[in-house]
Parts: C-alpha cells; structure tokens; sequence
C-alpha cells in the first residue's frame, strides 16, 4: 500500500461540500413529480418526508415558510414538487428542498405543465382582482415590451398616432418567441421598470401558432409581470388567445391595437371634453353675476321705496311745525302768517328738492351699476368661444376695468353688505383708475 | 429622461370641481370671481398639455454597464 500524496487528500467538509454545489450547479430548481411517503410534520412546523416513484426515493424537507400556506399531503398522494437538490452535509444525506408543492389530483389531466403554472400563480395570488390596478385617464409616458420588428409594434404607434400624439413612448425591444424569449421579456420588463415616471407599460405581441405565444405563459415571465411598479397591459396574440401573462397583468386587452385603444384617450374626445368644461365655467361665473344684476335691482327698488317712506314721514312731521309756527304767528299779524306760511311752504319745498335729487342720485347710480354689470356679461358670453388671452383680462384684478367698483370703509376694509353702510358714513369706491370718496346718504 | 408636470387628470379633476362650485353653491362675488380665475388657470394648462404634437418614440436599451440610454427608433 502507498499512502497518498497530502495533496490529494480532501477533507470531509470540502468534499460535502463540494458536492453539494455540484448538485445545486447542475440542477438549480426543477419540477419533479412523485408520491409523497413518511411525511413527518414536526413540531417545529417543518416537513419531513421522501417523495417516491416505484423502487426509487429521496428524502425531502420543507420549511415551514415554504408550508405555512397549505395543508399537509396525504400518504401515498401524487404532488408536482419544486424542489432544489442538495447534499446535507452534516448527515452526508442528498435531500431535496422543496419550495413548492401542489397534489397532481388538483390538476387536470390535459397540459399538466400549464396547468402546474396556472396552479403555482394561482396559489399566490397574482391572478387575484384585487391586484389589479387601474390605467391612469391621461398616461403620458408609456413603454411598450414587444419585438422592435413585430406588427404588433407597428399597429400600436398607428393607434397612438391617431389617439393621443401628445404621447411619449419608450419601446425596449426583445425576443418574443424562441427559447430565448422568456429571458429576453424578463429583461425588457426590468427596463421598463427603470425607466423615470411611466404611466403604463404594454407588454405582448401580435398573433402566432399557440407553440409561439409559449412565452407568455411562462411563469418567470409572469411573476415579472406581477412585480411591475406602474400598471401592466398585456396584449397577445388575437382575441381567441389567452395567455397567463393577460391574466396577471392590470388589463387585459385582445390585440395589440386594443391595448393601445386601452391605454391612450382620444385627444378629440378629451379636447371637446375640456371645451366643454370652460363653457361651463363660463356660464356658471354668468349665472352667477345675472343673480347680482338681479340682487342689485331688488335693492334699488327697495331704496325707492325707503326714501319715499322717508320723505312722506318728514312732510308728515313738518307739516303741525308749519301749523304751530302760523298759529304763534298768526296772533300777531295776519300778514305774518302768510309769510309764515311761505316760510313753511318753502321749508317743504326744499326738502322735497333735496329728496328728489337724493332719489335721482340713487337711479342713476343704480343704473351705472347695473350698466357695468351688463357690459361685464356680454363681454363674457362674448368670449365663450376663444379661451387665449382674453381670458386672462377677465382676471378679478381687472373686473374694475369692466365697470365693478369695490367700496371700502375708511379702515380699507371691503363692504359687502347693506348692514355695512351706515348714515352719513364715509367710505372710498375704487375703480379702474383710482379711488371716489363718497358717503352714505341712506342706508 | 423625466420631466414632471401637474398631470392633466389632477388638472381636468380640480377644474370640473371648480365648475360644480360655481354652479352648485351660492358664493360671493369675490369667492366666486376667485374661483373662475382658478379654474380659467387650470383651463389653460389643460390646453397646453393637450396642443396636439409629434409623438415621440424612442428605443430603450440597456448598456454593457446596466446604463440605459435611449436612441431613435428605427424602420
């Protein structure tokens, strides 16, 4: 016997170790079907037990935040397992991991492949409506995932161009059938999610043999899908075709057309819509300010009437002073009393004047204001058409130019109601070009 | 690569509250003519975001360092 060279001697833990990244190297994940047998749940809530296929076995554990979702296998049950080989290297034991496991019972007998992928997103819920998120009404910046060469590409910047060419769009090209296409889409879908503020992604292709569309039922390529960070619209193939990535994504559309027609608006539409808008605005500030015309000949009426109470009550009031003057008088001289009565009579008189030019006062003044307020309305409906710059000059700041005086109180504060007019007080009226001192005749 | 505006949603939602306002509730005048000024703002920026252009397209691609660069679509 020679001994070995101590160069090729390995020690036991690099070999257990190096074993096992052989194993984990060559394998990674896989999908393995099998009989569960000897499952042990322990305590600890992790799962032990072999998975078998006639004469052959391997030992199995999955952990308990692989399990916790799910109820534990019967013995004997068939299951799809996704498991990851590796050697445990303190028992020297090979031993499968498994992620994820779903009883093949559950399956339909058909594509089981498909089917253990539709079950796999299921089971986490990426089909769920309650993830779904809604397309914003104005997306501005959208990317679209799909072959830079593709008619699908094509159709959907005819659409865009037609609908909304206000838009901003960032194609990431990338395979979209072949065994390379999953990779390639994953990709494409992570530069999408790198790009600044997007509004919607596109994701899809156009129509293709159902071998084809394989990619789009690819469960990494839908798991991407899910981790989008702005809402998704898949689009593959024709109507008839559903692929898993429509059945993750926010939206689902028929066609690459119909997901452009999903996502952008119709600046037409949106356009008339916003015209529409102003009008209303417009005839709201109009409605608004024929209530004040209106509020603005009630209160003149109401003047009218006060000042000819007043001047009936002052005439009421002069007229026993006139008597009791002319009686004093009278007494005395008859041609006193005549005077008397003319001094009374005038006294009547100049009242009555100083009333009718206080009453002339106010209509005209009422009817300045209410001049100013028609010219104010007809400018306005006159500019319901061209919004521009003429909507600036209706800026409250230059509504004084249209007529509107603001009256404030000494104080400069801004006097908005009749309580605030007192007799006699003085205030300013500021117009267009600068301030009136004026007073309160009659309040 | 981001340039970032108040979205027409916001402005378009604002607007259309500014114009129940006004039609629905019995303001003042000066409240009122507040308002119209507002919403006559919001009108505008509206429009400028509507006035229709050129759509941009661009491709994204991704480069050897993880950068991405955009570039004119071809074909």
């Amino acid at each position: 016997m020679t001994a070995p060279l101590a160069d090729d001697v390995w020690s036991v833990a690099q070999l257990a170790a190096h074993v096992n990244e052989t194993i984990t190297d060559s394998y990674g994940t896989i999908w393995l079907k099998g009989e569960v047998a000897e499952f042990k749940a322990w305590a600890s809530g992790h799962w032990y037990f072999k998975l078998r296929e006639g004469e052959a076995q391997l030992a199995c554990v999955m952990w308990k935040w692989a399990n916790a979702k799910q109820r534990p296998p019967e013995a004997g049950q068939e299951v799809f397992a996704l498991v990851e080989p590796g050697l445990y290297q303190q028992r020297g034991e090979f031993r499968l991991t498994v992620k994820r496991m779903i009883g093949t019972a559950d399956i339909g007998s058909a594509s089981k492949d498909k089917e253990r992928v539709r079950q796999a997103l299921l089971k986490d819920g990426l089909f769920a409506l309650e993830r779904k998120r809604p397309l914003p009404a104005f997306p501005t910046r959208v990317a679209i995932v799909t072959s830079a060469s593709g008619a699908a590409l094509q159709d959907m910047l005819t659409v865009t161009r037609r609908r909304w060419p206000i838009a901003e769009l960032f194609i990431v090209p990338c395979l979209v059938q072949g065994a390379g296409a999953p990779d390639e889409i994953i990709a494409a879908l992570g530069i999408a999610n790198r790009i600044p503020n997007l509004d919607v992604c596109i994701v899809g292709r156009g129509g293709g043999a159902k071998e084809d569309l394989a990619a789009f039922d690819n469960e990494a390529v839908c798991r991407a899908v899910a981790e989008m960070v702005m809402p998704v619209v898949s689009a593959v193939g024709h109507e008839t075709d559903t692929s898993f990535c429509d059945l993750v994504a926010d939206v689902r559309a028929a066609t690459p057309s119909q997901a452009a027609e999903l996502v952008f608006p119709d600046l037409v539409e949106v356009t008339d819509g916003v015209r529409q808008l102003g009008q209303r605005l417009r005839s709201a500030l109009e409605r608004r300010t024929g209530v004040a015309v209106e509020r603005v000949e009630r209160a003149g009426d109401r003047l009218e009437a006060a000042m000819a109470k007043r001047v009936a009550r002052r005439r009421d009031r002069l007229a026993p002073i006139g008597g009791r003057l002319a009686a004093a008088l009278g007494r005395r001289a008859s041609e006193s009393r005549t005077q008397t009565e003319r001094l009374g009579g005038r006294l009547v008189g100049a009242l009555q004047q100083r009333v009718g030019r206080e009453n002339g006062r106010q209509a005209e003044q009422r009817e300045r204001l209410r001049a100013a307020i028609l010219r104010r309305l007809a400018l306005t409906r006159a500019e319901t058409d061209t919004l521009g710059a003429s909507l600036q000059a209706l800026s409250p700041l230059q509504v004084l130019d249209r007529g509107y005086a603001i009256p404030r109180s000494a104080e400069g504060d801004v006097l908005r109601r009749r309580k605030e007019f007192l007799p006699n007080q003085l205030f300013t009226l500021r117009v267009a070009d600068g301030d009136v001192a004026a007073r309160v005749e009659s309040a | 690569m981001s340039d970032q505006k108040p979205g027409l949603g916001d402005e378009l939602l604002q607007l259309e509250q500014i114009v129940r306002r006004l039609e629905g509730e019995d303001l003042d005048l000066d409240a009122a003519l507040a308002l119209f000024e507002e919403g006559v703002g919001r009108l505008r920026r509206s429009r400028e975001q509507l006035r229709a252009a050129e759509l941009k397209v661009q491709q994204v691609l991704e480069d050897a360092d993880g950068e991405l660069r955009t570039e004119p679509l071809d074909g």
